[in-house]
């Protein structure tokens, strides 16, 4: 699945984040997200980051006429979250509240917003406020049925950074090869009981994406359920990052799941001998 | 006791032309290692495991008897049995062991035993182990009984122990001829998954079963990823049919794997990674290491002879 299939994928309350290589890949998920909420008759807002909103404002394109009709909104994204000094969760946390109650109040189907994330590379935002941000933003989008897509340029975040941003994002849409012709998503996303379900493909290109968004699993919850019915390959590096996950889920008193691997992902895990703590189960 | 385990691996060949000769010459083995206090194993052909027993009586009972047609039947796992035997053995005491290769299959799995008989030279080597492979001179081509001088320092001849003089070194042993891509190879994508639906798609045109496409389209996957690691631009990847086998070879820019027993040891548990060429070997049925020249390769094999069903998992 691409990126900007999986971005189509999204329903109201999904809270995705979107790790890019490039910025045609960038554009193709954000005009596909932005797309998909006019089409919708939702609210959509527009975050843009690094001097983008002048020219996307500016510059004639298929949104223009959402753009006039103001049912399209873009703004700047440090002048609105970095205006008043250091970045204040709470307050943007308000903002996105009233804005949510306001779109409605107008007669809006629902409201949705994109962001690029390069203003929180500054130093005026600290890495617990963002968690805390990230954190309330999630419990505000499942509470109002609104959507957000964060976009983060691979090419600009270290991967520590791009890690924490998978752990506060409930769903990951990530490329798996950049640069490839035809890039495989890697997808996780809670499934409707409690389970993650895992789509796409895991190499070693996004090994360390699928690590993030299970040690962000782990940290909520002992007992993680991993749907891989519509895993269709896994690597070495990622099945040890499975074993991984299963070793500390056991250490704390958990259990790790797998419901429905291939074969052959049961077998490697036997010869890699790290299936001591994983329980394998075949989906009802 | 006679005498004491052996500092060091003696690793020998012994081709025996029937069953007669082979109990007169190895009974007279396992007695001695049982009196010298060693663990005895001996892994053969099952008449062989058969008359073995009968001759020893009693002291069959202390001894491992194995069928080799279905104990540990893949080179990999089997190597690491023997390593476990040997880190199982009791302080001060020695192993003496008998080992008969699977070599019932196609040329690709017959080049990993060999290779694996090679490599226990040194996966072994500091092991305190007598250590006997057996070779069916009766029933066995030349080539195989070559291989048998070829990667062992010794043999035992009526009870005597004689030199190989062609015995390789593991770096210089190669059965079989360095694979190169023949004229008009296809040459595939890098990229994840275009490289993996090529490689499947390949494998399924020379009809190849759908669980064996993709162990091989794993092999091929971890093989891609350990020369993009580390080795050197460019990569290239060429898959290609010849003598009945589908081979697929990513070669590099660099020097290549130098290490001879590269793939045929799990990592150490300190190590991350290091499990691709290890896993990609027991993925197919020959994963064979060129060095030297402009370019560094891996090659693995996969048989396309129905019968040959040798990769294990």
């Amino acid at each position: 699945m691409t990126a900007v299939e999986a971005v189509t994928n999204m329903v109201p309350g999904h809270h995705a984040c979107l790790f890019y290589a490039s910025e045609a890949e960038r554009q193709a998920a954000l005009l596909c997200f932005l797309r998909a909420g006019l089409e919708a008759g939702e609210r959509v807002v527009y975050l843009a980051g690094d001097g983008r909103a002048d020219s996307f404002a500016s510059e004639d394109h298929e949104l223009s006429a959402d753009l006039s009709s103001g049912q399209l909104q873009v703004h700047d994204a440090e002048a609105m979250y970095l205006a008043d000094g250091p970045f204040d969760p709470d307050r943007m946390i308000e903002r996105l509240a009233t804005d949510i109650a306001a779109a409605r109040d107008e007669g809006f189907a629902g409201y949705r917003v994109a962001g690029d994330m390069e203003w929180s590379l500054s130093s005026a935002a600290s890495a617990q406020a963002l968690l805390d941000y990230e954190d309330g933003v999630d419990a505000l989008l499942h509470r109002s049925g609104a959507t957000a897509l964060c976009q983060y340029d691979r090419r600009r975040f270290d991967l520590s950074a791009l890690g924490e941003a998978a752990c506060v994002h409930p769903l990951i849409l990530s490329d798996c090869s950049a640069g490839a012709a035809s890039p495989h998503e890697l997808l996780v996303e809670p499934g409707p009981r409690q389970e993650l379900v895992l789509r796409g493909e895991v190499d070693c290109s996004n090994s360390s994406s699928l690590t993030h968004s299970l040690e962000a699993a782990i940290a909520r919850k002992s007992e993680l359920r991993l749907d891989l019915r519509e895993l269709s390959f896994i690597d070495v590096a990622g099945l040890r990052a499975l074993g991984r996950a299963g070793e500390r889920l056991e250490a704390a008193g958990g259990r790790l799941t797998l419901i429905s691997p291939r074969l052959l992902m049961t077998r490697l895990l036997a010869m890699l001998e790290i299936d001591g703590p994983l329980t394998i189960e075949e989906a009802a | 006791m006679t005498a004491a385990a052996p500092a060091s691996l003696v690793h020998q060949a012994f081709l025996y032309e029937s069953q007669d000769a082979f109990v007169a010459e190895l009974a007279p083995f396992v007695r001695a290692g049982l009196e010298r206090g060693d663990t005895v194993f001996a892994a053969s052909k099952r008449p062989n495991v058969d008359a073995l027993r009968e001759e020893l009586g009693d002291d069959a009972e202390r001894v491992q008897l194995e069928d080799t047609t279905e104990w540990q039947t893949e080179p990999y796992e089997r190597l690491q049995s023997f390593r476990r035997l040997v880190d199982e053995l009791p302080a001060g005491t020695g192993l003496s062991a008998l080992g008969e290769p699977v070599w019932a299959g196609s040329p690709a799995v017959v080049r990993q035993w060999a290779r694996y008989e090679s490599i226990i030279n040194l996966a072994l080597a500091d092991a305190p182990m007598r250590f006997v492979c057996l070779y069916d001179s009766a029933s066995l081509p030349d080539e195989i009984l070559r291989y048998a001088v070829h990667t062992h320092p010794e043999q035992l001849h009526a009870g005597e122990t004689i030199a190989c003089e062609q015995f390789a070194p593991p770096s210089q042993f190669q059965p079989g001829h360095a694979p190169m891509p023949p004229p008009g190879a296809g040459e595939l994508p890098l990229a994840g998954h275009a490289f993996r639906r090529a490689v499947a798609k390949r494998a399924r045109a020379a009809g190849v079963r759908r669980e064996r496409v993709e162990k091989f389209v794993l092999a091929a996957h971890e093989v891609l990823t350990n020369a993009q690691r580390h080795g050197r631009p460019p990569v290239r990847v060429h898959i290609w049919v010849e003598d009945r086998e589908l081979v697929c070879r990513v070669a590099d820019g660099g020097s290549g794997v130098h290490d001879p027993l590269a793939g045929w040891l799990p990592p150490a548990d300190s190590v991350e990674g290091g499990w691709g060429l290890p896993m990609a070997r027991q993925l197919c049925d020959s994963l064979e290491i060129q060095t030297g020249g402009s370019e560094a390769a891996v090659a693995i094999y996969l048989s396309l002879d129905g019968a040959a069903t040798a990769a294990a998992a």
